[in-house]
């Protein structure tokens, strides 16, 4: 899993039926001191994030199907969590 | 998933039959503000969404095979949505 | 899915049991235009390509989903020989 900030919704029309009914964000990767990290992600939301949250992303080959309880979930990125708070004490950048 | 723009079309007459009837594109992923994020991918659309020039969304790894009946195609992405704006 | 130009074939007489009868194709990965690029990848058959063809090859756990290759213990195989690639946007993104 990794931690991301939720940037943009994405509307569409035709998809596949997976994903009727499913909101999807665009959501940015970021380090825990909130900075981008690398390149955006898509990910579909259960757990009701909305633009501007940090969350948790993820997912494992097959948890989409159990979460959604769906026979084919093609989606690799879920919305999992919605951070309230973190504590964490970073490492300085370099071999440790 | 990913975001992505379909910036081209690949002719096989020969495939095999997991992929008959299905489109292969080449995908360039892009960022929401619509800047190349990586090198293009060829892309499977299982369910007839897109076309060249579309903005979509597509997934890849074990996923992608999921966007095919049964599950079962021997594919590393597939596109699952016609992206119409990004707000 | 990559691109990749047919440049052989690999011989093995001692194999794992379920790769008997299959063809294995010596590949090296190619860009959209057939430019070559750096690496080489050994991919079963499944579409009776042969040296010189361009091809998509798959790859990984969705190796093995064609018929040709759901006991194998491979993780390549190539899935179409391709016709034509028709670029209709520069790559690079800017839509």
């Amino acid at each position: 899993m990794f931690l991301a900030r939720v940037v943009h919704a994405v509307v569409a029309e035709q998809k596949h039926d997976a994903y009727r009914g499913k909101i999807v964000y665009v959501v940015q990767p970021v380090r825990p001191d909130g900075t981008a990290d690398g390149a955006e992600w898509v990910a579909v939301d259960y757990v009701g994030a909305g633009i501007g949250d940090l969350v948790v992303c993820g997912g494992a080959p097959g948890v989409a199907r159990s979460v959604f309880d769906i026979d084919l979930a093609p989606m690799r990125t879920l919305i999992m969590a919605i951070v309230d708070s973190m504590e964490f004490h970073d490492l300085p950048a370099g071999p440790v | 998933m990913k975001l992505g723009v379909v910036i081209g079309v690949v002719w096989a007459s020969r495939k095999v039959p997991e992929l008959e009837g299905c489109r292969l594109y080449v995908v360039q992923p892009v960022s929401s503000d619509g800047t190349a994020a990586d090198t293009p991918l060829v892309a499977a659309d299982p369910q007839r969404l897109a076309a060249s020039g579309d903005r979509v969304v597509y997934v890849t790894s074990t996923d992608a095979t999921q966007a095919f009946p049964g599950g079962y195609a021997p594919v590393n992405a597939s596109i699952v949505e016609l992206v119409e704006e990004v707000s | 899915m990559i691109f990749a130009r047919v440049i052989g074939t690999v011989v093995a007489s001692q194999k794992d049991p379920n790769l008997n009868g299959k063809k294995l194709l010596l590949c090296r990965e190619a860009d959209h235009g057939g430019k070559p690029l750096k690496s080489y990848h050994v991919a079963v058959d499944a579409v009776q390509a042969g040296e010189g063809n361009f091809v998509l090859l798959s790859y990984g756990s969705a190796a093995r989903m064609t018929e040709e290759t759901k006991s194998a213990p491979i993780d390549a195989v190539v899935i179409a020989i391709i016709d034509r690639v028709q670029m209709t946007h520069p790559a690079g993104g800017g839509a």
